[in-house]
């Protein structure tokens, strides 16, 4: 009833818009060194370290610049502050040659600043969300975890070492590290009693004579981490494993540099530190530097002249408008008040079908999948002949043709195809006869209902239209009664966490482009895998393939891990997502890549754009630089 | 008068205790931390994080803390926006919030009584049927109808007006007028039948008697007493149209404090919920006194004693 004036605003919008086939208008509005541009947030944090959420993460993406950066298009790793690197033979070992470089204010960026950094990354006490990231260092988890390290153990056994521990305090982990002569503990039990624990262990530990052997346990200093500046130009880092997609770790933001001399400084004023990213402090080493921010509205950037590849960036000046609504994003964007949506904001459903024929609208896949995770403890859900009939019950072409509509593209798989040359699994996407006989077989038939399963997903509408078309099919091919609840986003993560449920919606990003970043989500520590499975050979394969350097031999692992992982259906995927955006035509040097990233030192405006009435084609070189050959060794600069 | 209100001023702080404490507690029950996240949070993180704000000690020492920082005019920090006091981002939003609900009241205002009077004094004349046709059209349409349809007309059509955003007087007149337009309609009833009431008192046929000018009539003797209702309605409407901000704030990206009641929650932003909570209680509280205030002034057979 409410929605008949919308719609006529719709058709109304719809019948006036499209001069030239573009959305709005083509004229830019500001000079031709400045871009307008929408974040759909406040950012949470600017902090490098800190940030975990999108808005934040394209801000800092383009005011800081870390070891490597992705290549516009593939996002391949390409040299940025780290000149070249070399690699060792057994994969543990980079050594990256950093370029000389500057922050924002000209202070000297040096490799010191990067361990800083990664050490504050993996501080406890920094409150870094995505400290996990660097849990591929070199004792980086333990750090994180507030580990303690016993000396002197010498060939001491592990469990040894327990019997003579666990008397004292309960342990969560115990690990032999024979170059240190130590071993590192982290304590477990309940949560609040753990500094309490960690102190009865340090005092009555701190020099004890035992089977012969001098024993001293001291809390863990930052230097153990696997990460050294070796004079200024020069970053050592060490893994806990070989990691093949270690390059691309390097891009992300949570390994930018920090300024540690503007922390220093204001810790010295006694100002809170924790606030050198306010606009008044704060200092980068990017392509562009913070000018102005204000709260809630927008943010300024302005081109970092000390950055080194200062040359080749083309804007001034940036501008990006804090708008949380989509449509009004869209309205801005049409009227010219925005030259791109911005990296976060999405374009509304219902205006798709009119803004596909738009000549500035642009759709690529985007790293993420849409999938039901089964828990398969709770019954009927533990036996996998019902968990493959769900699957194989979800006709997933009608969800993205008739729901969803944005082009996703229907996929069974979890790792998406392509993903860093994997070839992808092709799991049929529907076969509502197969999924009736695994049922039959399973003992589930006329005379037997599969007994009514509770799907559960977070308070939103295209996830409800989703799980009402779940739920239609499931009815419809099994006969399965399904009960959808929706939950508020805060309450139904810690369900999620808490395992409460049988089918639960979730979505996963990937962080880095390989196939590692969707499978190590089903690992069975990995605190995201809400759905209880766990099985030894699939860490097993995922483990060998990282140890592999043959990159053909290590996707063929990864493939048969992904099949282990299909095999046992621990969830369902339904969509790998797409991106779509409006650009206006006037802005080059932007393609939508995998990860949505916004790198706007490749952006620039098309001057022609000011002069003439009818806008010139948009057929033209983005000015790109080539992309290099592959990730790992062969990136430009290896050795 | 003056002791009436300082009476009603110290009458409001065992209110506003309760509103705090009850509110305190409720946020509390609500499932879920500020601290959810999609991807899990390495417990000695989260360790870190809860003791930063104290939420790892008993629920009655935090809300006595909460109280003592109250005292000092300290609501806390954000959980969200961890580089935040909730007192910089409320007064960071306020001035917004209030530019707009005041460009709002001065629209409903001005467009309600003037509409009001004209249709009083024409009654049943095809203005009074015409004003109070739009009126109606004004109650009824939404402010997430009318809003988008203003943008299209004055912003994508015409050009004239920004659909969105803030920055200068050109940015808060789409808002205003979309935010204040249900007022308007409501106070232009409201006026009409306050304006009729009195058409026919004592006081105005005198006035006539006495051979004053129509117009000294009307604006002096009649809309003294026919605006009566409407400053009634004054109070709840300011409060009203402050809480109804959020929605006009979401479509034209305004940067005030609306958003905050809706997403502080969601994100359990605790501090900024209960800053959002005192503040508006606050205004509510002292919004009612000013109506008993404003009631005396213009209705001399009121006293306060």
């Amino acid at each position: 009833m409410r929605s008949w004036p919308l719609a006529l605003c719709l058709v109304v919008c719809g019948c006036t818009r499209g001069g030239h086939g573009y959305y709005g208008t083509t004229q830019p509005k500001h000079g031709p060194d400045e871009v307008w541009s929408a974040l759909s947030a406040e950012p949470e944090s600017i902090d490098p370290g800190k940030t975990s959420e999108a808005s934040g993460g394209n801000v800092v993406w383009n005011l800081f610049a870390s070891l490597t950066q992705p290549h516009p298009q593939g996002l391949t790793p390409m040299p940025d502050i780290a000149e070249r690197w070399d690699i060792s033979e057994d994969g543990l070992r980079y050594t990256f040659h950093l370029r000389p470089a500057k922050w924002s204010d000209g202070a000297p960026l040096t490799a010191a600043d990067f361990e800083f950094a990664w050490r504050r990354v993996l501080d406890p006490r920094t409150g870094s969300r995505y400290s996990s990231f660097l849990y591929c260092l070199k004792r980086g988890e333990a750090f994180n975890q507030r580990a303690l390290v016993l000396s002197g153990v010498g060939d001491a056994t592990e469990a040894e070492l327990r019997a003579l521990l666990e008397p004292i305090a309960p342990l969560a982990r115990l690990t032999l590290d024979p170059p240190l002569d130590a071993a590192l503990i982290v304590v477990g039990g309940e949560e609040a009693q753990r500094p309490a624990l960690r102190s009865k262990l340090l005092r009555e530990l701190a020099n004890k004579p035992w089977q012969g052997r001098q024993l001293a346990l001291r809390e863990m200093e930052p230097e153990l981490i696997g990460v050294h500046a070796q004079g200024d130009h020069t970053l050592q880092v060490e893994l806990e494993t070989p990691l093949p997609y270690f390059l691309y770790i390097t891009q992300y933001y949570t390994t930018m540099p920090v300024p540690r001399h503007v922390i220093a400084r204001l810790k010295q004023d006694g100002t809170n530190p924790d606030l050198w990213t306010r606009p008044e402090h704060i200092v980068s080493n990017g392509a562009f530097r913070l000018a102005e921010a204000k709260f809630r509205q927008y943010l300024l950037l302005e081109k970092n002249p000390h950055y080194w590849d200062a040359a080749h960036v083309k804007l001034q000046r940036v501008k990006w408008s804090i708008i949380d609504s989509y449509n009004t994003v869209l309205n801005m964007y049409e009227a010219g008040e925005l030259d791109s949506i911005g990296p976060t904001a999405n374009l509304p459903a219902e205006f798709l079908d009119l803004l596909r024929r738009q000549r500035d609208f642009r759709s690529a896949p985007y790293m993420a999948v849409y999938f039901y995770w089964f828990n398969v403890k709770a019954p009927p859900l533990d036996d996998v002949r019902v968990r493959r009939a769900l699957s194989l019950a979800i006709d997933r072409k009608s969800i993205v043709e008739h729901v969803t509509r944005a082009g996703q593209i229907a996929s069974a798989d979890i790792v998406p195809e392509g993903l860093g040359g994997y070839p992808g699994l092709h799991s049929p996407i529907f076969d509502p006869e197969r999924a009736r006989a695994l049922l039959r077989e399973a003992g589930y038939g006329p005379d037997r209902p599969l007994p009514q399963l509770s799907l559960r997903y977070n308070t939103s509408e295209t996830h409800k239209q989703i799980a009402e078309a779940v739920q239609a099919m499931w009815r419809k091919h099994l006969g399965v009664g399904i009960e959808l609840e929706n939950l508020e986003w805060n309450v139904y993560l810690k369900a999620m966490h808490a395992h409460d449920f049988q089918v639960g919606r979730y979505a996963w990003v990937g962080d880095y482009p390989d196939p590692f970043t969707f499978l190590e989500v089903f690992s069975a520590h990995n605190g995201n895998n809400s759905s209880n499975w766990e099985s030894a050979r699939y860490e097993e394969l995922l483990r060998e393939a990282n140890r592999q350097r043959e990159p053909g031999r290590r996707l063929a692992l990864l493939e048969q891990a992904e099949r282990e992982l299909q095999a046992a259906v621990p969830a369902a995927p339904v969509y790998v997502y797409t991106r779509s955006e409006l650009i206006k035509p006037y802005v080059r040097g932007h393609v939508i890549n995998y990860q949505g990233k916004h790198l706007l030192k490749h952006w620039w405006i098309d001057r022609r754009f000011y002069d003439r009435d009818t806008p010139p084609s948009d057929e033209l070189d983005h000015g790109f630089p080539p992309q290099p050959l592959a990730a790992g060794r062969a990136a430009s600069g290896g050795t | 008068m003056l002791g009436f209100v300082v009476r009603r001023l110290l009458g409001l702080v065992p209110t506003l205790l309760v509103i705090v404490a009850l509110s305190f507690l409720v946020i509390r029950l609500a499932p879920g931390s500020p601290f959810e996240s999609e991807r899990g949070i390495p417990p000695e993180v989260l360790a870190e994080l809860n003791n930063k704000y104290g939420f790892d000690r008993p629920l009655s020492e935090q809300l006595l803390r909460y109280f003592g920082g109250l005292l000092r005019g300290d609501l806390g920090l954000s959980t969200k926006y961890p580089q935040r006091s909730v007192n910089e981002i409320i007064a960071d939003g306020l001035p917004a919030t209030l530019l707009l609900a005041s460009v709002a009241l001065c629209w409903a205002l001005g467009l309600g009584i003037f509409a009001g009077v004209v249709s009083a004094v024409r009654q049943n004349t095809a203005w009074d049927h015409g004003l109070m046709g739009i009126a109606m059209l004004g109650i009824s349409l939404p402010s997430f109808v009318l809003g988008p349809l203003l943008a299209l007309v004055f912003a994508l059509t015409f050009y004239v007006l920004p659909p969105g955003g803030w920055g200068g007087l050109r940015h808060v007149v789409l808002p205003g007028i979309t935010l204040g337009s249900f007022y308007a309609a409501y106070i232009a009833r409201l006026t009409r039948s306050g304006m009729l009431e009195v058409v026919h008192m004592d006081y105005v046929r005198m006035a006539r008697a006495k051979g004053l000018p129509e117009h000294t009539v009307v604006l002096r003797h009649m809309l003294r007493g026919g605006l009566l209702p409407v400053v009634t309605y004054l109070g709840p409407a300011i409060a009203n149209l402050m809480v109804l901000s959020v929605v006009v704030e979401k479509i034209f990206a305004t940067p005030g404090i609306g958003p905050y009641f809706v997403d502080a929650a969601f994100n359990r932003d605790y501090f900024l919920v209960m800053g959002i909570v005192v503040l508006y209680s606050v205004l509510l509280l002292c919004l009612n006194l000013l109506v008993d205030v404003a009631y005396g002034l213009l209705d001399p057979r009121i006293r306060y004693d």
